[in-house]
């Protein structure tokens, strides 16, 4: 089933807002076209240097995340990513078909355990949590939407 | 992603990153680096100047290293992260279990 078109939302028509909408399979070969579609409309929006930089570690944790563990089978799916710049805020919206997954939820990582027993797992999430503004989700149906927001200066 | 091998001693393994540590840097140079950093069983010198971008699957890569170093009684320290990657370095609590020094003389000491 395909996720649903995500650049639609309400509030997203202001005059001022600059939007585009990615769609990419369940394959991390695909990330290199995504981040260079997201770096483009940012640099379009004179924004470089941190905030690209979070823009660009947002993408990556998240679509490999879903990539990697969030289908159970092995076939193809489509995820759509919507990347907005509105009023100095950039928001990334991501939507797709996999199991249900609330990041938010996730248990936290422990960062005060020794070397030995530092762990990857559920580092990606942290960063974005930790780097991001605001990270909202919410099941849509059978599908995952997750917003992450990132101040552009 | 590219591994260069600046020094390879009797004292220390000094290795320099650049490019991407994402998933895909991380899956082109994973098994090199974990060889060139802990076969030679040397303090390790991880010069990470030009490395552009650090996601959470290099950070592992680098714990990894340093676990294995740990393991073998010998330290590795990592150098010239860029702001953006040392911001994403300390919010994962690296600094904690792997020092960053800013400078090689820095890490020299750091390595002692």
């Amino acid at each position: 089933m395909l996720p649903t078109p995500c650049c639609n939302d309400v509030g997203k028509q202001a005059l001022m807002a600059s939007a585009i909408e990615i769609i990419l399979t369940n394959d991390l070969r695909e990330l290199v076209q995504v981040h260079a579609a997201a770096q483009q409309l940012l640099r379009a929006h004179a924004i470089v240097g941190t905030a690209a930089y979070i823009v660009d570690l947002t993408l990556e944790e998240i679509l490999t995340n879903t990539i990697r563990h969030g289908y159970q089978d092995a076939e193809r799916h489509q995820i759509v990513v919507c990347v907005s710049v509105l009023d100095g805020i950039i928001e990334l919206h991501f939507v797709d078909d996999g199991r249900e997954f609330d990041p938010t939820a996730a248990v936290p990582v422990d960062l005060s355990v020794p070397l030995e027993q530092r762990r990857v797992g559920g580092l990606g999430l942290h960063l974005v949590r930790e780097l991001t503004g605001a990270v909202r989700y919410e099941r849509r149906g059978r599908e995952n939407h997750l917003w992450v927001s990132i101040a552009a200066g | 992603m590219q591994i260069t091998v600046i020094r390879a001693d009797d004292s220390v393994t000094h290795l320099a990153l650049s490019g991407r540590l994402d998933v895909q840097g991380v899956n082109a140079v994973k098994d090199q680096f974990t060889f060139q950093a802990t076969a030679r069983h040397r303090a390790t010198l991880v010069d990470l100047a030009q490395v552009s971008f650090m996601a959470s699957l290099g950070i592992g890569m680098l714990l990894e290293a340093a676990r294995a170093l740990r393991h073998r009684g010998v330290k590795m320290v990592l150098l010239a992260p860029t702001a953006d990657v040392r911001k994403t370095l300390e919010s994962a609590g690296v600094q904690q279990v792997i020092p960053i020094a800013a400078t090689a003389d820095a890490a020299d000491a750091l390595l002692q």
